[in-house]
């Protein structure tokens, strides 16, 4: 029988032994978030639980998020975009809980069904609807024995979403993705859920949630307003002719979103669109409430909170 | 001309095997749960620790996988390579993996679970090749082999525009990155059950392809030769195709799209045993699966988040490929 001792003789020498960077991480947090829009939201109600990123923040989210967010570890997603995490490396952390936020579709349901038959680890699948955020900061904050703390957030984004859904209509919209800015979110994607609640009407109608069009189909739907979440398109927009000019003659005008540390509106959907919400519920009011819940959500007041900006 | 002339057919392939096997052995006493050898024996046996059991539980099923995804491609793609004489040869010549990988991503589109997802990548691939063949097949007269050449691109382009469509109108936040994961590769995701269940059609395809043995190196001369000796080359091309298929859709069925296994191997395992279809394929099947567990090993390797295998097959396929074409142009 191989001694381990041998074990791992033999496999360095076929570079098979465990690698330095392989070696479950040293982690403190105990509940893994299967996906980053769970990651956010154990952020927000119980940082110290979070074992780790699904994916990294950059350094510019980083800037926006308390200090203790550099020292997570990468560990890969569960579940959505991006690299995968290794089961046996999720697993060598022994975790309480993996947590996932999203949609509950049956599909979700047995790929986190599957996961938690597998690693032997409770996997819990918290429905990710904008509307259900309070229900959500509930049901993570008892989760996470942060029952406090998930009730006051609940608390706030119940107010939030109140004054939300009662805003004044806003105009026609084309939400520009990317940086040419012709991908976008069709109307009822989740990409355009906090504009459209909020009274504004997507002109892009087709059948996907996220899709690309062409120029000339833009200017055909002739918005009031382009909504980005990307500076460098929204500079090179407000340059264009053709972007800018309406069909009436008059100039459209371009509405500039914060994207860090996460997006108002998307990217990736989850908690941090409650700011997309609270701003759209009161445009007019000032820094002081933006900056209250930007707080509570990634534990940091920015010295100075980023405000959209329309450009025009 | 076979390189150990005088070493019995079956010896390479026995070597190459206990190498592979060997190695699947090291692979699966190493991983971040850190347990003993001796525990994990004794998990084997059901006596083990629970950790030991937890490490069994997600290391053999992927394990199995890879022996398994890679021994198929292999053998499939050693038998592409012999039939149709053409060393660039590969199991996706009739377009099996496009196939495969647009069944998959169709289940994927309409809400379908792993096993359903499964088998669906296994019919689209199976699918794929059956519209190459059976279009082929409506050429009479020619060069059959062209034919099928042809029409395997069109089954591909065709498996790849469904793909692109399926992709393009997929919902972006948990279907897309489902599909695009799956495209990739894994040998993570197949459960024990899973991965033994795609041994049995990749056993099947391997019997029909051992027991073809020398009638593949005469189909390989061509039809007149098969035919002054006797054999009917349609028929039997046409076994050893849907035999071909059928290994590499068990194989993308259980891993994804896990590219270059099906070209490397049968030109690794060329160079030591030669050309001979008897000996080939058996010796592919051990690389491919000696190449599939090593990959395998290095995707866990940097760190918790794993790469896909699928582009570390790649990465080291694609150079390793081009060595040893150059040492066996040098050598031929």
């Amino acid at each position: 029988m191989l001694t381990r001792r041998a074990t791992l003789a033999l496999g360095a020498a076929l570079g098979l032994a465990p690698s330095a960077c392989e070696r479950a991480p040293a982690v403190k947090g105990d509940v893994i978030a299967a996906g980053q829009p769970a990651a956010l939201l154990i952020w927000a109600v119980a940082r110290e639980r979070l074992a780790g990123w699904p994916r990294k923040p950059n350094p510019e989210q980083l800037s926006g998020l308390a200090p203790e967010a550099a020292a997570l570890p990468e560990l890969g997603g569960l579940a959505g975009p991006g690299r995968q995490a290794g089961l046996e490396a999720i697993a060598a952390l022994h975790p309480r809980l993996i947590l996932d936020y999203g949609d509950t579709d049956p599909q979700n349901v047995e790929h986190g069904e599957r996961a938690q038959a597998r690693l032997n680890i409770p996997w819990t699948l918290i429905d990710g609807a904008l509307t259900r955020i309070p229900d959500a900061f509930r049901q993570a904050g008892r989760l996470l024995d942060a029952r406090d703390r998930g009730d006051g957030l609940a608390e706030e984004a119940d107010k939030v979403l109140t004054r939300w859904r009662a805003a004044p209509p806003g105009g026609s919209f084309y939400y520009a993705r990317g940086g040419d800015g012709l991908e976008t979110g069709f109307r009822g994607a989740l990409a355009t859920e906090v504009l459209e609640g909020a009274g504004w009407t997507n002109v892009a109608v087709g059948e996907t949630d996220i899709g690309r069009v062409t120029l000339e189909q833009v200017v055909a739907w002739d918005p009031e307003v382009l909504v980005t979440l990307d500076e460098g398109f929204a500079r090179m927009a407000l340059h264009s002719e053709v972007w800018r000019r309406r069909r009436n003659g008059m100039l459209r005008r371009i509405l500039l979103l914060p994207d860090r540390p996460f997006g108002w509106i998307d990217r990736p959907p989850s908690v941090n669109r409650l700011l997309g919400c609270a701003w759209l519920a009161a445009p007019h009011d000032g820094v002081m409430a933006l900056a209250m819940l930007n707080r509570r959500l990634y534990g940091l007041a920015p010295a100075e909170i980023l405000r959209p900006q329309w450009l025009a | 001309m076979a390189r150990l002339s005088g070493v019995p057919g079956w010896v390479p392939a026995v070597a190459l095997t206990v190498l592979a096997l060997a190695v699947a052995t090291v692979v699966l006493c190493s991983g971040p749960l850190g347990v003993p050898p001796a525990d994990l024996a004794a998990a084997v046996f059901g006596r083990g620790s629970p950790e030991a059991e937890l490490a069994l539980a997600l290391r053999g099923p992927r394990l199995l996988a890879a022996l398994t995804c890679g021994a198929a491609l292999a053998g499939a793609g050693a038998g592409f390579q012999i039939l149709f004489r053409n060393p660039l040869a590969s199991p996706d010549l009739l377009g099996v993996s496009s196939g495969a990988g647009l069944g998959a991503a169709v289940a994927l589109l309409l809400g379908a679970g792993v096993f359903l997802t499964q088998t669906a990548a296994f019919i689209g691939g199976l699918a794929a090749g059956a519209l190459a063949v059976g279009c082929a097949a409506l050429t009479r007269g020619g060069d059959g082999r062209l034919a099928l050449i042809l029409c395997g691109v069109v089954a591909g382009a065709l498996a790849s525009a469904g793909l692109g469509l399926v992709v393009t109108i997929a919902e972006p936040y948990s279907q897309l990155p489902a599909i695009t994961y799956w495209l990739l590769g894994s040998f993570t995701r197949a459960t024990l059950s899973e991965a033994a269940l795609a041994l049995i059609p990749a056993a099947a395809g391997t019997m029909v392809l051992l027991w073809l043995g020398f009638r593949l190196d005469v189909l390989s001369l061509g039809d007149e030769q098969a035919r002054s000796l006797g054999l009917s080359a349609r028929p039997l091309r046409i076994i050893a195709l849907c035999a071909a298929a059928l290994m590499t859709s068990a194989a993308v069925a259980v891993a994804g799209v896990v590219g270059w296994i099906g070209l490397l191997a049968p030109h690794a395992a060329r160079l030591v045993v030669g050309e001979q279809a008897g000996r080939l394929i058996p010796s592919a099947m051990a690389t491919g699966a000696l190449f599939a567990v090593l990959i395998d090993r290095l995707a866990s390797a940097f760190g918790p988040a794993e790469l896909p295998v699928g582009l570390l097959s790649a990465a080291v396929g694609a150079p390793a490929f081009l060595l040893l074409f150059v040492l066996n142009a040098r050598r031929a």
